[in-house]
């Protein structure tokens, strides 16, 4: 399903890491954890196909170019950018979904209540400025649009760095539930948040294998 | 002046240097006037009273007080000018980026990145072309004074003529000036209101590319901007609309006003007017006169779309003092 077969990746002609090498069954849940800085987020960016590789082959659903494993991922970032735009627009990016699936994913969220009290509610709009919202709204909303594209594969950085540890462990509790048919790479330095995972790997474990 | 540019201009300390600027270009137009009205009064009548062998000193004269007076204009005033006109942008950022950087967070808030972004930017260059570009500020003095030079003159010589020239001028000009361009400064703020907006998408194109591309929301984003960029055009064409239609009126009265000389300028040698070169002379006051009026409208027209940039820029510099 995914595949990295010895992946070297260099930014601004400094080598992150050398020979990374990664296979993730079909709605297998695998966790990575590391230091931060070790290049946990740029793994998962060059699995999404954000980045490309200096060497190496990935290939993620059959697919190797990387516009198409774009389309083909759904993820959530460590900093969810959020677009001057509605929460609607935000969750949806501008796609037509039923109504019934935009309620569940904002419930699986744990946004509803909070939409419930703006006086616009869904439509409330955003503005430019993400931190206008707490870091624990905004990444919420993060984690309802990675729900919404419903993608089999979901990769995950950080997704709870900014939420206190109640909404922490319902958000985790929301997205086992979410993706308990579905692919998933959880890259975090807190393996505690990687509870029932299939496979929890370290990054270091992952060079020059 | 308008007094929030007044204020800004005092918040700035340049109001001494604007006035020095101002003060040594003032008389530039009318002594320009006054010299080519003269010259042509005396070319017409060298030659009405045969006084030919004069006319190579005339012409020599006249050409080295025209040289002298745009010498000056181009060299001293300009290296002025140039100079004060920097020093204003200078000021004007340094102003707003301090302003900005005295604000606690909530107070940013009250402004989006764009809306910042269009301030400091767009906004200030507005205010600073108000007071020192051309057909602003500075160019409608020159030519009011222009225009109460030649009326004074016009009325030691001939005050038919100026009641004939104020009888066509004033219509065109309350038209032109004063209703046809009532509501540019609303559009022009408008089309200001939605740079900013389209300016505030500019931050999460560059640093949210990576979400885009995953969730597939180019066709939306796209589609915002293309919507914050329609509206800066609509807004943007009702001004101009209005603008050209002022400058059709303002066209207008001088054709007019020419017009009527013509069919005028016989009866008018026995209301006073002692020859032909005498008429001629008068005829180049009237028509600085109507100069004058034509370049005050633009110059109307200019400000008042830059005005909208000069109230922005006093929103963020005077906090508490905008909605006055």
């Amino acid at each position: 399903m995914i595949r990295l077969e010895k992946v070297s990746f260099s930014y601004d002609k400094q080598e992150i890491f050398r020979d990374l090498s990664l296979h993730v069954e079909k709605n297998e849940k695998v966790g990575i954890v590391g230091e931060s800085g070790c290049g946990k987020s740029t793994l998962l960016k060059l699995i999404a196909g954000l980045y490309l590789p200096s060497e190496g082959k990935i290939c993620v659903d059959g697919e190797t170019d990387p516009a198409r494993i774009s389309r083909k991922v759904s993820v959530v970032m460590q900093a969810p950018m959020l677009l001057p735009m509605t929460i609607m627009e935000n969750i949806t990016m501008g796609h037509e979904y039923p109504a019934e699936r935009i309620d569940r994913v904002c419930e699986e969220a744990q946004l509803s209540k909070w939409i419930g009290t703006l006086s616009e509610g869904i439509n409330t709009y955003l503005g430019d400025r993400s931190d206008e919202l707490s870091g624990g709204q905004a990444q919420r909303i993060a984690i309802a649009r990675a729900m919404c594209k419903d993608a089999q594969i979901i990769l995950l950085d950080e997704p709870t760095s900014a939420l206190d540890a109640e909404n922490t462990a319902a958000v985790l509790e929301a997205l086992r539930r979410y993706t308990v048919d579905k692919t998933v790479v959880h890259v975090t330095h807190r393996p505690e948040h990687l509870k029932g995972y299939d496979r929890i790997l370290k990054m270091e474990d992952l060079i020059g294998k | 002046m308008d007094r929030k540019v007044s204020w800004i201009l005092k918040e700035l300390g340049l109001w001494k240097t604007l006035m020095v600027v101002m003060i040594l270009r003032l008389p530039f137009d009318s002594l320009n006037a006054i010299l080519g009205a003269n010259l042509l009064e005396r070319f017409l009548r060298l030659i009405q009273t045969k006084g030919r062998d004069e006319l190579p000193s005339a012409f020599w004269t006249f050409l080295l007080f025209t040289v002298l007076l745009f010498a000056y204009n181009a060299t001293v005033w300009s290296l002025i000018s140039v100079k004060a006109n920097l020093l204003l942008h200078r000021k004007l950022r340094e102003k707003i980026l301090q302003s900005m950087l005295d604000r606690n967070g909530q107070e940013m808030e009250q402004y989006s990145a764009g809306d910042w972004i269009t301030r400091i930017n767009a906004d200030a260059d507005r205010t600073a072309g108000y007071l020192m570009e051309p057909l602003n500020l500075m160019h409608a003095a020159i030519a009011t004074c222009n225009l109460i030079v030649s009326s004074v003159i016009l009325v030691m010589l001939n005050v038919t003529m100026l009641a004939f020239t104020l009888l066509v001028m004033v219509p065109f000009f309350i038209l032109s000036s004063i209703v046809i361009i009532r509501k540019v400064p609303y559009y022009k703020r408008n089309a200001q209101e939605a740079y900013a907006a389209y300016t505030n998408w500019m931050e999460p194109v560059a640093n949210a590319g990576e979400t885009i591309r995953i969730f597939d929301g180019e066709d939306i984003v796209l589609e915002k901007i293309e919507e914050t960029s329609l509206k800066i055009m609509a807004e943007n064409r009702k001004a101009h609309k209005l603008g050209a239609w002022s400058m059709f009126f303002n066209v207008l009265s001088g054709t007019f006003g020419y017009l009527l000389l013509l069919l005028m300028g016989n009866s008018m040698m026995g209301t006073g007017i002692r020859d032909f070169a005498q008429l001629m002379k008068i005829t180049q006051y009237r028509g600085q006169m109507m100069l004058g009026v034509m370049c005050v409208n633009n110059c109307i027209n200019r400000m008042k779309t830059n005005l909208t940039g000069a109230e922005r820029v006093y929103e963020v510099l005077a906090p508490g003092e905008g909605e006055q």
